[in-house]
């Protein structure tokens, strides 16, 4: 595929055309890529409210049937379900880690054990969240999915 | 994921019961060894793998148990089993004098084995994983 950059100072708005005979693989990956870059989430918080990029979520909890998308230094609830997440960003680095979390795994610095041999899951803000042995298989496919991909 | 469910519990504990019994057989025949119970030993065995079976596949709804209480906890379980079987069948007929101690290793030698390969296993899936993390970030 052949990709062309244009530097054009008085364009409005920064344009991406995709021009394509049919749809394989390698062009769906490049549209699921940017739909989910363009894509925006409506995330609430008391009495506030904000447009959340996929790529800014760090993780997402589900408590008492309320969905929280955890940011960098901050925590917003959004009306989506983790199922719906998972379809619609499961390509993007977004993986079930137990019944009730999702994790977006390039904001992950490192997996560690802890005595317990629970799998805990380092994020780049520093923060915690432990990997499910339920869920623990098909993390690590996840991971070698998303590697062979990349 | 529920890796032992009620659809592969039997072909898992006839899985299991072929491996031990071929296991068995090689071991007695490399060691020349004549084993004077040999049917009580193959029922034996049976009933050690639908009862390893059934205490592994537990495994899956004690998530919220440290893995380290878990794993004594089904090894103490299991002895417990294998004991009672052993006193269960010194009344129907004549036990070894050695039977409790040699069933006692015979059961928790592969069980060490077991566990020590599971932790190792977990360490390496942790290694790799962190591995293709760090891969997945250069790449962006």
């Amino acid at each position: 595929m052949k990709i062309f950059k244009y530097h054009e100072p008085d364009l409005e708005e920064n344009r991406i055309d995709l021009y394509y005979k049919e749809i394989d693989d390698e062009t769906e990956n490049i549209i699921k890529y940017l739909d989910f870059y363009n894509k925006t989430l409506t995330g609430k918080n008391e009495d506030e409210t904000t447009r959340i990029r996929p790529c800014d979520i760090y993780y997402c909890e589900v408590v008492e049937r309320k969905c929280f998308f955890y940011l960098r230094d901050s925590v917003w609830q959004v009306d989506i379900s983790l199922q719906t997440l998972l379809n619609q960003f499961g390509s993007a680095g977004f993986v079930r880690i137990s019944k009730s979390m999702v994790v977006n795994i390039f904001k992950i610095d490192r997996l560690k054990t802890d005595i317990n041999m629970r799998i805990k899951i380092i994020l780049d803000n520093g923060e915690t969240v432990i990997l499910n042995r339920t869920y623990k298989s098909q993390f690590y496919q996840y991971l070698e999915k998303m590697r062979r991909v990349k | 994921m529920q890796l032992i469910n009620k659809k592969n519990f039997l072909p898992i504990v006839c899985i299991v019961y072929t491996i031990l019994s071929f296991s068995k057989i090689i071991f007695e025949i490399k060691l020349g060894y004549k084993d004077p119970n040999y049917v009580e030993n193959f029922i034996m065995l049976f009933l050690m793998s639908l009862i390893a079976t059934f205490v592994l596949s537990l495994h899956y709804y004690l998530q919220k148990i440290p893995l380290p209480i878990v794993i004594l906890g089904q090894y103490i379980f299991l002895v417990g089993i294998i004991m009672l079987s052993i006193w269960i069948g010194g009344h129907l007929q004549n036990n070894a004098s050695t039977a409790y101690r040699d069933m006692f290793w015979s059961f928790t030698i592969p069980y060490i084995i077991g566990a020590i390969i599971y932790y190792a296993v977990i360490l390496f899936q942790i290694k790799k994983a962190n591995k293709t993390l760090s891969e997945l970030k250069k790449e962006g």
